[in-house]
């Protein structure tokens, strides 16, 4: 374990009604600065993951520590939503008032900050993400990518000091993506961002975990991890192309400095299995 | 068109007044004026109510575009109550007796619901829901009531636009509504599903907002104090309330 980790799951379990043991005993860290990316096929878990770290969820069994302190009661869950910003998949469940300026200002007035440092704190986030004329621009009528960038403003303006990322480049159109790349990058911090779009998390992430069954099955540098083809495609994913243009694909399974695979229960058997 | 606040923006006096004066003269004028009876202070109620809508100065079209929605429903009341109410009759067609009372219960109504309508939309119309929200919290609205109020209205919309999806969906696979039981399996479905994804995203909107620190209260930027100006406002509108009430009481003896 690091000695700057931010967040640390250790042996989690969880599991829902109809999927009872998704999490059988995971593994996961965050350490500060980490610029870090989650990729897995549909219902691998890694949006459970994230529910998890942001409080949303609590584990059935496990260690969970963030910032220093393990996280237990209630007053921990609250201070650990207080400093990671979540921006959720779907960005109309998170801008739900009238115009950009409230949405982003509902954060900080929840935390106390008073109606001056509010607005500063909302004129100071728009600025940053260069949407300072959406101040007063009606919420729901904004575009996908603009809400995108909305409901960023609104997780930044809690000034938290992870953000966690769920699937930010769904839908977005290649311009609004390549500005939340940009965005992200100079935002910069401890992020955590999943996500399909396997181009997007090469160009913000330059460390990557795949999940798959509930398992983070490898753990590694960004081009090692992505450019992996076998264990791409065993886990229903596929190399980015922008990899594949440069030849930097790996085919063979014995990487020196690669990508660590299993953690968790019984990988390194799936590895050779589909080896 | 997403939520509708058409006449939540403007400059006019009516939006400059604060919300809760507002909110206390639309209760009192609503409540009073469904008591009313007199046509002559109903009209009296509907030329003031007009009053208060010309001082909103709201876009006209848009007006009269959600009074047609209104005046729709009274209609409804004008083909029914005439001949269904007992008393003096004034014409027959067949089986059919129009008769006086029928006609003056539609006109009582017709006035009473375009007075309170025209008035709410003119004081109601001009404040935004957020400070609709706030008004009534400040009123002491249960804080319960006052966000299912605002989520409503807020997502009404987005369950409209989950709607239409799903109805081109079926209609995409050759659906044609028919008065069988398929028919209404299918609308029970869509019914269904609708209230389910409604649920989802309900939960959806409660976590993101408990992840940036929600409490149960609704804080917005707007902290207003009540001037002289507003008092006044509801103090006169009041006051007009009053005096319809005592025409009211006077012509009725």
């Amino acid at each position: 374990m690091p000695d700057n980790g931010l967040i640390q799951l250790e042996d989690i379990h969880f599991g829902y009604p109809q999927r009872r043991h998704l999490f059988a005993g995971i593994n996961f860290h965050v350490s500060g600065g980490d610029l870090l990316g989650v990729v897995g096929a549909n219902g691998s878990g890694k949006t459970t993951l994230f529910r998890i770290l942001v409080g949303l969820l609590r584990p059935h069994r496990g260690m969970f520590n963030a910032f220093g302190r393990a996280i237990q009661s209630p007053p921990d869950y609250d201070e650990l939503r207080r400093r990671i910003g979540f921006l959720f998949q779907d960005s109309e469940d998170q801008l739900f008032c009238p115009t950009v300026k409230e949405d982003v200002a509902f954060g900080p007035l929840n935390l106390g900050k008073s109606k001056t440092e509010t607005l500063r704190i909302v004129e100071e986030t728009l600025a940053s993400l260069g949407m300072s004329g959406f101040a007063d621009r009606i919420s729901y009528e904004l575009s996908g990518g603009e809400k995108r960038l909305v409901a960023l403003a609104t997780a930044l303006a809690m000034q938290p000091d992870v953000l966690l990322l769920d699937e930010p480049a769904s839908g977005l159109d290649p311009r609004s993506k390549r500005d939340l790349v940009e965005q992200l990058a100079r935002i910069g911090g401890t992020q955590v961002i999943a996500s399909h779009d396997m181009e997007f998390v090469r160009a913000t992430c330059r460390r990557v975990i795949v999940m798959d069954a509930g398992k983070i099955v490898a753990d590694g540098p960004t081009d090692a991890v992505l450019g992996d083809e076998s264990l791409m495609l065993h886990h229903g994913l596929e190399v980015p192309h922008s990899l594949a243009a440069e030849g930097r694909i790996a085919t063979d399974h014995h990487h020196g400095s690669g990508p660590s695979h299993g953690h968790g229960h019984g990988t390194s058997h799936e590895r050779q299995e589909h080896t | 068109m997403a939520l509708a606040e058409p006449f939540s923006t403007g400059n006019s006096l009516l939006h400059r007044l604060d919300p809760r004066a507002k909110l206390v003269a639309a209760i009192v004028w609503s409540v009073t004026l469904a008591a009313l009876n007199d046509l002559r202070v109903l009209l009296l109620g509907v030329i003031c109510a007009a009053v208060l809508l010309v001082a909103a100065r709201l876009n006209l079209p848009r007006l009269l575009q959600r009074l047609l929605v209104v005046n729709i429903f009274i209609a409804f009341l004008w083909l029914f109550l005439p001949w269904s109410t007992g008393g003096e009759a004034v014409a027959t067609w067949g089986p059919i007796t129009i008769t006086r009372e029928g006609l003056l219960l539609s006109l009582q109504l017709t006035l009473r619901c375009n007075a309170i309508v025209w008035a709410c939309i003119a004081l109601l119309g001009t404040s935004r829901l957020v400070d609709v929200a706030q008004a009534l919290r400040a009123l002491r609205v249960p804080q319960k009531l006052v966000l299912i109020l605002f989520f409503c209205v807020r997502y009404i919309q987005s369950i409209h636009d989950e709607y239409g999806r799903m109805a081109a969906a079926i209609k995409l696979r050759a659906f044609k509504p028919r008065t069988t039981f398929h028919t209404y399996r299918t609308y029970a479905n869509l019914v269904g599903l609708l209230l389910v994804r409604g649920h989802d995203r309900a939960d959806r909107v409660h976590e993101a907002m408990v992840c940036r620190g929600f409490d149960g209260r609704l804080r917005t930027l707007d902290h207003r104090r009540l001037q002289k100006r507003d008092i006044a406002a509801a103090a006169l509108l009041t006051g007009l309330t009053i005096i319809l009430v005592v025409f009211e009481c006077l012509t009725t003896g």
